[in-house]
């Protein structure tokens, strides 16, 4: 079982984790063509490479980023989510 | 023969003798004994019959490797007889076997199997269509499985899980693996040493080697290291996470550096009938010799093609066995310390011949006599032959490493065709190898390697090593042999013995095109059995590479994957974790006579009391909460607080109704669509201050929903605190026309009359001394008030409610009631009458949709969907009467012989005395007084008028009273 | 109000299931009636600095308070204070007392209380082999000196959330465990079950 280190607890088994998918490039609802809105909904990259995702750590109900490598499976790094400011979607 | 000298061996205690019943003929061993050894030394070898043909079987390894030995003991199935322990009075029975192992009906197979060539299933039995399942899977599966497990006899043992911490993991207690945990621990870091076997020590407790050494003295001492014997380490995962079976426990244990050290497995030849009983690997026949004092055999013949194999013949001579014949399968400058040894002692060596053929003593139960051929030049069997008398052959022809955990672990398998060998490289980075695994052969080296390499994990683990010993570089020279292989004309010549699997069926299933391995394992099942291809790898790369003219590296071998061995389901199954949760009214309601309901994982009263007719229980709780006054215990349902400046934006933002506006001491309802516009929770909104709301979620859906906002918000980053507090709050619905006045009984400072406290008002004060949040709701149709208080007062509140309640019939309600009730209003349950795809207007709530505000989760979609309606709307129907095949939820509503909706709520209604239900239906049906259709799960189909869906008070005089 | 509060194991507790217990190697003592509350939200930590003689440095760090009340800081902004067992002194009734007067005339942000008495219940394992009993149950290594005094982990026991604090100053080997109010009665036949093979089980009314 894979360790995943959460930026507010530390390393833990990755059963306290879930995944919520990859950091969407942000569209926005108000002015996105009806296509352009069903595309963020409905398509994925699915990128073989290095993705930021979204997880939590399921216990504490923390939210935070992930950068990992889906053709490995290395988590290359966690952080916390910034207080403002952009959340550096791949894109 | 039986053996009147005690037996001396490393594991027995030849003194305590300990009887046991094999095929249900008693025999004796002695303490310390496996089945299979202690059978062995009752000269009783036949353990098991073969899979397809029911050849006999014996001892192939010793060592819990193969599947010749797998027995029944007691109701356990396909226990390793040369692992398992004897004990007084153990019932062992052979596996696989018409009547017993000695005497099996099934053997006839033997005789078929030409006409049961590879890929015979696949051919056979799949015309005409339909005669598998019918007529050949029942028959095969009666034939077919290893064992019989009797499930009402099943014992319940304890089994459980526990996890482990570790510097260091060593994987294999061998020489190198000793050497690897001293190491490693003399640096500091905490060692587990893991072993399959009873003792530690591995080759050096059987092997011939030079000299002795004190590494199990030393590594038992150490206070830095544990040690684990009968423990296997089943598997490699990721980062390190291995686990080990421990008797009943699966120990999942972490280590920061893991060393595998284990060892290498000896290799069989392929020549006819080389899986009679009497014909072992040399390791075997040394194990039962030096472990368990057994002597394999009176008459021997040694196939050697290493040095390892004339010590097993110094050994048999030691051990008073005669030997027949020795053949090596090299020609010329063969050297080698045990067979200078062996010729000092005047045994004549054959040099450059095989075994062509082995045969069977009369009855097919053992080997008799055993026929050399002479190799030619090309290394194939020529046409001069010897024959020798034996009881017993002994192989030593060369070694795989055991390979499945270090590939497990990421690693790759390459074959050097210079030394017939197999070696492994980039595993993961935190996995190190030592010893014969990664190539080194002599306990020397096996030691020095291990040196090495716990000395590097512990420099890993971040310890400091003074001087870390290098690793040697491996030796040129191997003991594999690169074709022990000697195909007969008349077969049997077995390549996988689980899978009674000969040399031509490889041959055969590369020419039936299956040329890759994967394939032709698939095909012809090699490697499929319960020895994972140990003994078969390496044999079926070598003929899967001649017929296709590819290296051995290329073809390689199949995927290892978990489980390295046999492991029970009740070790994966542990402890049953399964949460339940209790509101703090439960044990009130056990009293009252509940029947239970999993709502999530909470437990719910489902109703009241026993009888014979529960429906009838459910009605009478129904009307007396329409006629009197009824309670339900809801502290199940999702609170969370909502606070901060930022409060009423973020419900703006999560919900599609507007809240900026509500009043404080004010309720709203609460609908939450995802992004895509689906409706997927409800609720209630409290406004208890300016910058507070209490909000109330379903049952099912707290968790997630909560888990959702902070989601949101982490993107958002509003000024909001949003704090689950489902548990801390418990609830009671007091629901009917007398609720007022019960209410009015428990509280001195809220002003309860409808005047002060109408209709979807919050209000805050002690209910019986208690602070409670009191809010004015209408689920089930009545006037109706739900109480919250903090959970250590729950009980209380429950015992209040109803002592008060007594003068109105007070009479608590289920969840079965209540889910009555709110069809009869027409309230929708979000997940019952709603699916992954219901917006907002097909349920008629678009009065819940602030389509003005500018962002609400879901509204862009919704603005999508709008465009283009769905064929489809949630109606009310009802029937006069239940018809005779009574209609269900979740049967299909139907027009024109197409599916155009489904019941989704179904109930007789206790109040109006008819059914009623709500079912998507075709939109152009869903008019009132328009007609669905409905088919029952019989297929007879049933019409239903369609009615307001608010089948009662419509005009909700009754909760607003 | 009743003045005692209630535990969510006291069903249990006062059933014939539990005994007096010799002095064994788990001893899981009910703390739940003791008073306990939170804090969490903008403004917390600044505000329960001025509160309390001392704040953990850093999140998942716990500090003991002279009377033996313990702070626990389980985020940036996020608080969980238990009453010390012998304290004359209620620490979470004091501050959720301050916490309701301050909070209708303070202008700054001090944070919201949580309602912890009643969302979770409160355990104290005591004794030699609770490292090893909670390895049975928990995935995070709560050995000494993995997880050393002061030292918080979240994280899921016997699968449901959990809080787990070693606590300073006193024996060793002392865990608190605070979990799900509504599942308390799962928990207790998870720890009767876990605890069995070091002879220990719960002790009644508290701690002795």
């Amino acid at each position: 079982m894979k360790i995943m280190t959460c930026p507010l607890n530390g390393p833990r088994n990755i059963t306290e984790f879930q995944c919520h998918g990859e950091v969407h490039h942000e569209v926005d609802p108000t002015t996105a063509s009806d296509k352009e809105w069903s595309d963020y909904l409905w398509m994925s990259n699915n990128t073989a490479g290095v993705v930021r995702e979204w997880w939590c750590h399921t216990p504490s109900n923390y939210w935070f980023l992930a950068e990992r490598n889906t053709v490995t499976d290395e988590i290359l790094a966690t952080f916390a989510v910034p207080a403002d400011g952009p959340l550096g979607e791949v894109k | 023969m039986s053996q009147q000298i005690a037996r001396q061996g490393l594991l027995i205690d030849g003194s305590q003798k300990i009887r046991f019943t094999f095929d249900g003929k008693q025999f004796e061993g002695v303490a310390g004994d496996t089945i299979a050894s202690a059978l062995a030394a009752n000269n009783e070898w036949i353990l098991s019959r073969s899979f397809k043909y029911h050849r006999p079987r014996g001892v192939l390894t010793m060592a819990a490797q193969d599947a010749n030995t797998l027995v029944q003991v007691g109701n356990e199935v396909s226990v390793f007889a040369d692992r398992h322990r004897i004990s007084e009075g153990l019932a062992v029975r052979a596996q696989n076997v018409s009547h017993s192992a000695r005497k099996d009906s099934g053997f006839i197979m033997n005789r078929f199997s030409r006409f049961m060539p590879v890929g015979f299933y696949y051919r056979t039995f799949f015309k005409p269509k339909g005669i598998w399942e019918k007529v050949w899977e029942p028959r095969i599966r009666a034939k077919a499985g290893l064992g019989t497990l009797d499930i009402n006899e099943a014992t319940d043992g304890y089994y459980d899980k526990a996890y482990g911490w570790y510097d260091v993991i060593v994987v294999g207690a061998g020489p190198a693996g000793l050497a690897a945990a001293i190491a490693a621990a003399d640096a500091g870091a905490s060692v587990l040493i893991v072993d399959e076997n009873p003792v530690i020590g591995g080759a050096l407790n059987y092997a011939r080697h030079n000299g002795t050494n004190d590494l199990a003295e030393k590594v038992k001492a150490h206070p830095k290291i544990e040690i684990w014997t009968d423990a296997i380490c089943n598997a490699w995962y990721a980062d390190n996470w291995l686990p080990v079976i421990r008797d009943n426990r699966l120990h999942k244990l972490r280590a920061k550096q893991v060393v595998l050290a284990t060892g290498m497995i000896e290799q069989p030849s392929q020549f006819r009938n080389n899986d009679l009983p009497g014909i072992m690997q040399g390791s075997a026949a040394q194990r039962l010799m030096k472990l368990y004092g057994v002597k394999p055999g009176q008459r021997a013949v040694v196939l050697a093609s290493n040095d390892d194999a004339y010590g097993v013949a110094l050994d048999l001579l030691d051990a008073g066995v005669r030997l027949a014949a020795v053949c090596d399968l090299r020609k010329g400058g063969i050297t080698g310390p045990n067979r200078a040894q062996l010729k000092s002692r005047n045994v004549e060596v054959l040099d450059g011949w095989c075994i062509w053929e082995a045969r069977p003593a009369a009855g097919h139960k053992h080997v008799d006599v055993v026929e050399l051929a002479e190799l030619d030049e090309m290394g194939k069997a020529g046409k001069l032959r010897l024959r020798f008398d034996c009881d017993l052959v002994c192989m030593s022809v060369g070694y795989i490493p055991a390979y499945q955990l270090p590939l497990q672990a990421r690693g790759k398998l390459s074959y050097d065709e210079g030394t017939a060998q197999f070696t492994i490289h980039g595993q993961d980075e935190a996995v190190l190898l030592a010893g014969s695994v990664d190539g080194f052969f002599d306990v020397d080296s096996c030691i020095t390697d291990g040196l090495a390499q716990g000395a590097q994990a512990a420099v890993n683990c971040g310890y400091f090593v003074q001087e870390k010993p290098s690793r040697l570089s491996r030796p040129a020279l191997s003991p594999n042999h690169h074709r022990p292989i000697f195909p007969h004309p008349a077969g049997k010549d077995f390549v996988d013995f689980d899978e009674d699997l000969q040399v031509k069926d490889i041959k055969n299933a590369v020419a039936d095109g299956y040329r890759e391995l994967e394939l032709v394992k698939r095909f012809s099942t090699v490697g499929m059995g319960p020895s994972q291809g140990r003994h078969a790898a390496l044999a079926t790369a070598m003929l899967v590479s001649k017929e296709t003219g590819r290296t051995i590296s290329k073809v390689g071998v199949t995927t290892a994957r978990p489980p390295v061995t046999t492991e029970k389901i009740a070790t994966l199954a542990g402890r049953k974790f399964t949460p339940m949760r209790r509101t703090p009214m439960h044990d009130l309601h056990a009293e009252a006579g509940a029947s239970w309901l999993l709502a999530g994982n909470w437990m719910r009263p489902a109703f009241y009391g026993k009888g014979a007719d529960d429906r009838k229980i459910i009605a009478e709780e129904v009307l007396n909460a329409r006629n009197n006054v009824g309670m339900i215990d809801v502290s199940t349902l999702g609170g969370l607080d909502v606070r901060g400046p930022d409060a009423a934006e973020f419900l703006n933002r999560m919900y599609t109704f507007a809240y900026a506006k509500l009043p404080i001491g004010k309720t709203r309802y609460l609908l939450m669509t995802n992004e895509a516009g689906t409706v997927i929770d409800d609720g209630v909104a409290c406004r208890r201050g300016e910058q507070y709301f209490y909000v109330t979620a379903t049952t099912t859906g707290v968790d997630r929903i909560y888990r959702n906002m902070l989601w949101w918000n982490a993107q958002w980053r509003l000024d909001v605190d949003i704090a689950n507090v489902t548990a801390a709050y418990s609830g009671v619905n007091l629901a009917g026309p007398n609720a007022r006045r019960v209410l009015e009984k428990l509280t001195d400072d809220i002003d309860v009359s409808a005047e002060q406290f109408p209709y979807l008002a919050y209000r805050e004060g002690k209910v019986v001394g208690i602070p409670a949040r009191v809010f004015r709701v209408g689920f089930i149709g009545e006037l109706g008030y739900e109480i919250h208080v903090p959970s250590r007062y729950g009980a209380e509140l429950w015992r209040a409610i109803q002592e008060a309640g007594q003068a109105y019939s007070i009479k608590p309600f289920g969840l079965e009631a209540q889910r009555v009730m709110r069809l009869e209003k027409g309230h929708v349950i979000v997940g019952q009458d709603t699916d992954g795809m219901t917006t907002p207007e097909e349920l008629d709530m678009t009065w819940a949709v602030a389509k003005s505000k500018p962002f609400f989760v879901g509204k862009r979609s919704l603005e999508i969907r709008d465009k283009a309606l769905s064929t489809r709307r949630l109606v009310g129907f009802s029937l006069d009467q239940m018809p005779s095949s009574a209609l269900q939820e979740s049967n299909l509503v139907v027009k024109g012989g197409e599916i155009v909706g489904f019941v989704t709520s179904l109930t007789r209604s206790p109040t109006l005395s008819k059914v009623i239900g709500l079912a998507y239906a075709d939109r152009e049906d869903a008019t009132l007084g328009g007609r669905i259709v409905i088919r029952a799960s019989d297929g007879s189909q049933h019409s239903a008028e369609v009615v307001s869906p608010h089948f009662y008070d419509p005009e909700n005089k009754r909760q607003e009273m | 109000m009743a003045a005692i509060a209630r535990s969510p194991f006291a069903g249990r507790v006062n059933s014939n299931h539990s005994r007096a217990l010799a002095p064994a190697d788990v001893i899981i003592h009910d703390l739940s009636p003791n008073g306990r509350t939170g804090f969490k939200g903008v403004g917390t930590t600044d505000w329960l600095t001025t509160k309390v003689p001392s704040i953990p440095e850093r999140p998942n760090r716990a500090t003991t308070l002279s009377d033996g009340s313990i702070v626990a800081r389980l985020g940036k902004d996020e608080y969980l204070l238990l009453n010390g067992r012998k304290s004359s002194i209620s620490l979470s009734a004091g501050l959720d007392e301050t916490w309701a007067s301050e909070s209708t005339t303070s202008a700054s942000r001090m944070g919201y209380p949580l309602p912890r008495a009643d969302s979770h219940s409160w355990l104290y394992l005591e004794g030699k082999s609770v490292p090893e009993m909670m390895a049975k149950i928990c995935g995070v290594d709560l050995r000494e000196q993995s997880f050393p005094e002061g030292e918080i982990a979240q994280t899921i026991v016997a699968r449901i959330g959990a809080v787990i604090i070693r606590e300073v100053g006193v024996t060793s080997e002392g865990l608190h465990l605070l979990t799900d109010f509504a599942s308390a009665d799962y928990l207790w036949e998870v720890l009767e079950d876990a605890s069995a093979e070091y002879g220990g089980g719960f002790v009644l009314n508290g701690r002795q």
